[in-house]
């Protein structure tokens, strides 16, 4: 019995360790056809330029 | 390994339950994409896209999954049968992922037909063919990576008990935990990055994340993970039943 409590609390501790690794170690891959949830180029371009925080204005028409 | 392979999917075939899982599913799907009116109506949707399939189908899984793997472990332990896996000579691990892998097939097999919806959003696009097929492949895939995590702790939850309709209910349990509870626990907290991160806890943002058609190793990373450490608890399981 007590073994097996000693290897459930390494597995859930591998569980933890390995998804916090993987949220800091991760690359992503936009398979959507306009590469709708990557910034473009340009944008980051002009983004890293700004120094305070901008305002973005969205319109639905 | 595969004998145990084989066996579990002849089981499917030459009994009832697998076409009955198969049928229930796509007539699920079906109503409830095409004829019912409702949220999940391609129709009334106006978009040709299978979004609305893809948030229907994780909730079809989590009743039709348990019902499928309900059986792996617990008939055996009613049956006593458990003990002939036990002393054959192939290993703890090897029996469970041969149980896993004929469980997967069939999910798969369901599956299979539903790519005519993906033909029927491709007609109905005013433009006929032009949909995202980024899309539709992400949507599929963590679709499969959802439907193994569904299978893991179904199995788990069928060596918890002899009865079978106790194994259902804790694997509908378990699952609609790891899908919706962590979703909904999230929206209790008022902040922001707190309620994030209890959110990335469950199934639900991982599954919607890979659906938009963004393949993310850490979304990857989560299902396997915990796909895996359900078959490992599933192991452990087995190894006390041994003794």
């Amino acid at each position: 019995m007590k073994k097996t409590i000693v290897s459930l609390i390494k597995a859930i501790v591998l569980l933890v360790v390995i998804n916090v690794i993987a949220t800091f170690v991760y690359t992503r891959f936009d398979i959507t056809e306009d590469r709708r949830f990557t910034l473009t180029k340009p944008a980051v371009a002009t983004v890293e330029k700004f120094k305070s925080p901008g305002i973005i204005e969205i319109q639905f028409c | 390994m595969i004998a145990i392979f084989k066996r579990e999917i002849q089981y499917f075939f030459s009994s009832p339950v697998g076409y009955l899982i198969i049928g229930i599913f796509l007539i699920l799907n079906g109503l409830f994409l095409w004829v019912f009116e409702g949220d999940y109506n391609v129709f009334n949707y106006g978009f040709a896209d299978l979004s609305k399939f893809f948030a229907l189908i994780p909730w079809v899984f989590l009743f039709l999954i348990p019902a499928i793997c309900m059986k792996s472990f617990s008939e055996e332990k009613k049956l006593g049968t458990l003990e002939l896996l036990f002393i054959k000579p192939i290993s703890l691990w090897q029996t469970v992922l041969a149980k896993f892998f004929g469980n997967l097939v069939l999910v798969l097999v369901a599956l299979l037909p539903t790519l005519l919806y993906v033909y029927c959003i491709s007609q109905l696009g005013t433009t006929s063919a032009n949909f995202d097929l980024g899309l539709v492949i992400g949507s599929y895939l963590g679709t499969i990576f959802l439907v193994s995590c569904y299978i893991a702790i179904g199995l788990f939850a069928s060596t918890l008990s002899e009865n079978q309709i106790v194994a259902f209910i804790i694997a509908v349990l378990l699952c609609f935990l790891f899908y919706y509870g962590f979703h909904s626990f999230a929206t209790i907290f008022p902040d922001g990055p707190l309620a994030v991160f209890v959110e990335k806890l469950g199934m639900k943002s991982h599954f919607e994340s890979i659906a938009r058609g963004v393949v993310d190793t850490r979304d990857l990373i989560y299902f396997i993970s915990v796909a895996i450490f359900f078959l490992f608890v599933t192991v452990v399981q087995l190894k006390n039943a041994k003794r």
